[in-house]
C-alpha cells in the first residue's frame, strides 16, 4: 500500500502544523512497528511553489513553515509521477484493475490532504488521473471554515472522505489520525466479502456521523447528498470505514497545553550506541527506620522534553539513605553541555551518600557523646571530598575531561532533635537548584544559596573549581523548630518556581498532598508531568517528611 | 494529609525566560537587489527553521533593526510565533552608529535581568550584518557595546559581506567576526542557516552553560565561504 499525505503548509496553519508533524511522526513510527514492509509513507509538502516528499525512513521529518500559496495541482502530479516511477520499477503495466477480480486494485493508494487555506491553481485534471489511473482513494480534512463543502467534495473521492473540524482542531488531527491509521491497517477484506457491497455506502454514513459529532462534522450539503459511488470504490470504502465505528476514538479530551508551549516536541529513544544508559524516570522510597512516627524520603526524576526531542538520556540524579535517625539526601544536575554528565551526576550522588552514612554510622565509644553538629560537618565535608575525588578517578579511568563530568551537587542532612523540638538541618550546595525547607510553623526557609549567575543560564559545577571551595560551603545549622518537609530539587524544577517569594509556597503545597501512602514516589513522578511554557530541562525531586 | 493526587500545577504565571534576538540588517544602496532579497529571504527562512524548533518556540523573541540613512526599529521585540518576517528595501547610506545606538537603548529596554523578584532572560544574541564603511560617526556607540559589562550583556556576533568592509570596524564592536568574501544569495541563505543552528544551539545551551564566565558564544562551525576573522 502507498500512502501520501498532503499538507497544507500555507498562512494560517500555524500551531496546528506543528501537532500535525507530531502525530505524523507517531504515526509513521507505530505503523513501522507494526507493517514495515507493507505501507509505503510519503510525506509531501503544499504551499511551496514546488511540492517536496519527505520520506520518514528512520529519522523524525521536519516541515518548513509558511510557504507560499497552497497550490494542490503540483503535489498531487507528484504523487502521480511517483505512482509511475514505483510501478515502472515493480515491473506492473497497464492498469491498474485486476483481471480476476475488479474490486481489488493491483495497489492500493491512499492519499490524505489536510487543507488550512483554498486550494488555488488547476489541479482537478492531476486529481482525475490519480483516481482514473491508480484508482487513488482521496481524503480530505479541512481545518479553514472558509472552505466550501463544494471544494472538499470535489478533492475527497467520496463524500464521507470529506471531513472538516468543528470545534477543537487539535482533538480533529489526532481523530484523523486514529481513523488514518485504522483506514489504512485494514487487511483488505474487500474481496472475501463481495456481498456486502451493497450496504456499505449507509454504514458509511452513520459511521462518520456518529464520530464524535463534536469533532467530526460532515459538511451540511454532503451529508444528504445521495452516494454516488462506483462498485470499485464501494470496495475500498468498505475496508476504510468499518473500524472507526467498532473503534471509536479515545473519548478522553485532550489536555490544554498551557500558553505557548509548543507542540512539535518529539519524544525519542537514544540510539543503542550511546553509553552509560539510565531509565528515563526513576523513583524510590526510603521508609522510616521504626514504624509509626519516622521520617519518609521520596524522590522521582523524570527526563525533559528536550533531552527526549534530541534522542538524549536524562542527566539528572539522586540519592537518599537514612542512618541512626539521620536523613541523607541528595540531587544532582548532569550540566547539558557535558557529554558523560549522567554519569557525574550519579557517581556523585551515590558516593556522597555512601559515604555521609558511612560516617553516620558509626558507633562513636567517646563520651561524652559528640556533638551531632560536629558530627554533621564532619560527614558532609567527607561526603563532597568523596564524590570529587570519584569524579577525578572515573575522567582518569575513562581518559576523559573532568569537567565532561560536571554536575551540580545539591547535599543535605537532617536530624530532629526530638527531646528539645528542633531540628539539625547541615546543607552543601554547588550550582543551581534549591534546598529548602517548611518549618512546624508553616514558614518557608532557603537553606542554601544557589549559584546562578546574572545572565540566566550560567551556574557553577562541581568539576568547576577545587574542592577546597565547595568545602568552605559546608553549613550546619539548629533550627528553633522541628521541620514538617524537605525538598530538594535541581534547577528543572526549581526554576519553574522564581521568584520564589511567591511561588515557593505553592510547590510546598503540593508537595505535602503527595506525601499520603500507598506510592507517593509515583505521584511525585507524575507531578513532574506538569507542563510549562520554557521547562523542558530535566527535573528531579527529593522530599523529606514524617 | 489530602488524598487528591490529580494535581494540575498552576504556576500563577510565573515568568517564563526569553531568549533575545536581534537582527541589525544593512539596509544601504548597495545592498539593492539580489543581496537584499537574498535577505528578504534569509530572515523567513530563519523563522521557518527556528519554528521547527520546540525549544526555539518556547523560548525566542526576535526583533529587527535595519539601517541605511538612519537606523529604525523595523520588528519590536515580538515571540518568535506572532514574528512576521519583514520585507527589506535597499537604499541610501549605512549609519552603523546610529543603528548600534538603537541596539544599546533597545538592550536598555527590552532585556530582563536576573533578581530575587524576576525572571531574567537569557543573554541576547545579535546577529549585525553590513556590506560597508560607516558614513556616520561609530566609534562610540560601538565602544559603549563592546564595553557592555553589567547586567544586559549580549553576544554580538558580525558578518561583512564582501570587500567593502573593514574588519577593524566590527572587531571594535565584538570579538567575534566573521567575513563572507563573494556576496551571493547562496551565501546568504547559507548565512542565515547558520544562524538559526546558532540559535537554536543557544536555547538549548541555556540551560547548561559551562561555568560562569564563559568569553564567547557556543556557535557551530560557519558555513563554507564565511571564515571567522580572529
Amino acid at each position: 500500500m502507498f500512502v501520501y499525505f498532503l499538507i497544507d503548509r500555507a498562512e494560517g496553519l500555524n500551531q496546528y502544523i506543528s501537532f500535525i508533524e507530531r502525530q505524523l511522526n507517531l504515526f509513521v513510527k507505530e505503523l513501522r512497528a507494526e507493517s514495515e514492509s507493507l505501507v509505503t509513507v510519503k510525506v509531501i509538502s503544499i504551499g511551496a511553489r514546488t511540492a517536496y516528499f519527505v520520506e520518514p525512513k528512520t529519522k523524525p521529518f521536519k516541515l518548513l513553515h509558511k510557504l507560499g500559496e497552497c497550490d494542490l495541482g503540483e503535489p498531487l502530479r507528484l504523487v502521480k509521477d511517483d505512482l509511475t516511477m514505483i510501478t515502472m520499477i515493480k515491473g506492473l503495466t497497464g492498469d491498474f484493475v485486476n483481471p480476476a477480480n475488479p474490486l481489488i486494485p493491483k495497489i492500493m493508494v491512499e492519499v490524505f490532504v489536510f487543507l488550512c487555506s483554498k486550494p488555488v491553481g488547476s489541479w482537478e485534471a492531476y486529481r482525475e488521473e490519480l483516481v482514473k489511473q491508480y484508482q487513488a482513494n482521496v481524503t480530505v480534512f479541512s481545518l479553514y471554515d472558509g472552505l466550501s463543502s463544494q471544494t472538499l467534495k470535489a478533492i475527497a473521492t467520496s463524500p464521507q472522505r470529506a471531513v472538516r473540524s468543528k470545534k477543537n482542531p487539535i482533538q480533529f488531527i489526532k481523530d484523523s489520525f486514529t481513523w488514518i491509521h485504522e483506514i489504512i491497517s485494514q487487511p483488505l477484506p474487500i474481496n472475501h466479502e463481495p456481498a456486502t457491497v451493497e450496504r456499505e455506502p449507509l454504514m458509511e454514513e452513520q459511521i462518520v456521523l456518529n464520530h464524535d459529532p463534536l469533532v467530526f462534522e460532515v459538511p451540511a450539503d454532503l451529508e444528504d447528498e445521495p452516494t454516488m459511488l462506483s462498485p470499485k470504490q464501494d470496495g475500498n470504502l468498505k475496508a476504510s470505514f468499518e473500524i472507526p465505528n467498532q473503534n471509536p476514538p479515545d473519548p478522553q479530551p485532550p489536555t490544554p497545553a498551557p500558553q505557548g508551549v509548543a507542540m512539535n516536541w518529539l519524544e525519542l529513544e537514544p540510539p543503542p550506541e550511546l553509553s552509560d544508559r539510565v531509565p528515563h524516570t526513576l523513583t524510590a522510597h526510603v521508609f522510616p527506620e521504626t514504624e509509626g512516627n519516622g521520617w519518609h524520603m521520596i524522590a522521582a526524576s523524570r527526563r525533559g522534553k528536550m533531552h527526549a526531542h534530541k534522542a538524549l538520556f536524562r542527566e539528572d540524579a539522586f540519592a537518599m539513605g537514612q542512618v541512626n535517625h539521620w536523613q541523607i539526601m541528595v540531587v544532582a544536575d548532569g550540566g547539558g553541555s557535558c557529554p558523560l554528565a549522567r554519569v557525574g551526576s550519579q557517581l556523585a550522588a551515590t558516593t556522597a551518600v555512601k559515604t555521609i552514612f558511612e560516617q553516620l554510622k558509626e558507633e562513636i565509644p567517646q563520651s561524652p557523646t559528640p556533638d551531632p553538629q560536629s558530627l554533621a560537618k564532619q560527614a558532609l565535608l567527607a561526603g563532597v571530598t568523596q564524590a570529587y575525588q570519584t569524579l577525578v578517578e572515573e575522567s582518569t579511568k575513562r581518559q576523559i575531561r573532568l569537567r565532561d563530568l560536571g554536575t551540580t551537587f545539591l547535599c543535605v542532612v537532617h536530624l530532629e532533635l526530638v527531646e528539645n523540638q528542633k531540628s539539625l538541618i547541615g546543607v552543601v550546595q554547588v550550582g543551581d537548584g534549591l534546598l529548602a525547607a517548611q518549618l512546624a510553623d508553616g514558614s518557608i526557609k532557603v537553606l542554601a544559596e544557589p549559584d546562578v549567575g546574572e545572565s540566566a543560564g550560567s551556574t557553577l559545577f562541581l568539576t568547576s573549581l577545587p574542592l577546597e571551595t565547595w568545602l568552605e560551603r559546608v553549613q550546619v545549622q539548629i533550627l528553633d523548630q522541628p521541620i514538617q518537609l524537605l525538598a530538594a530539587m535541581c534547577d528543572g524544577v526549581a526554576d519553574d518556581f522564581i521568584p520564589f517569594d511567591r511561588l515557593l509556597p505553592k510547590i510546598f503545597e503540593y508537595l505535602a498532598r503527595l506525601t499520603d501512602p500507598p506510592e507517593p514516589e509515583q505521584a511525585l513522578l507524575d507531578l513532574l508531568k506538569y507542563e510549562k511554557r520554557g521547562s523542558f530541562d530535566d527535573r528531579t525531586l527529593a522530599l523529606l517528611y514524617k | 494529609m489530602n488524598l487528591d493526587k490529580n494535581i494540575n500545577m498552576d504556576f500563577g504565571g510565573g515568568d517564563v525566560r526569553r531568549l533575545p534576538i536581534y537582527l541589525l540588517l544593512d539596509t544601504s544602496g548597495s545592498m539593492a537587489g539580489a543581496p537584499i532579497e537574498a535577505v528578504n529571504q534569509g530572515v523567513t527562512l530563519l523563522y521557518n527553521e527556528l519554528m521547527n524548533d520546540p525549544s526555539a518556540i518556547e523560548t525566542c523573541y526576535i526583533a529587527v533593526i535595519t539601517f541605511s540613512s538612519d537606523a529604525k526599529i523595523t520588528v519590536p521585540m515580538t515571540e518568535l510565533t506572532k514574528f512576521t518576517p519583514p520585507r527589506l528595501q535597499a537604499g541610501g547610506t549605512t549609519a552603523l552608529g546610529d543603528a548600534l545606538r538603537l541596539l544599546n537603548s533597545s538592550l536598555d529596554k527590552d532585556i530582563r535581568a536576573n533578581s530575587p523578584t524576576q525572571k531574567g532572560d537569557y543573554k541576547p544574541l545579535v546577529f549585525l550584518m553590513t556590506d560597508g564603511q560607516p558614513t556616520d560617526s561609530w566609534e562610540r556607540p560601538a565602544d559603549e557595546i563592546k564595553l557592555r559589562t553589567k547586567q544586559k550583556v549580549a553576544s554580538i556576533i558580525a558578518l561583512g559581506c564582501g570587500g567593502g568592509v573593514d574588519v577593524n570596524t566590527l572587531k571594535r564592536i565584538t570579538e567575534i567576526v566573521l567575513l563572507m568574501d563573494t556576496v551571493t544569495p547562496d551565501q546568504i541563505t547559507q548565512y542565515f542557516k547558520w544562524v538559526s543552528q546558532s540559535v537554536s544551539k543557544a536555547s538549548v545551551a541555556v540551560q547548561a552553560a559551562p561555568g560562569a564566565g564563559e568569553a564567547r558564544a557556543d556557535l557551530p562551525p560557519p558555513p563554507s565561504g564565511i571564515q571567522v576573522v580572529l
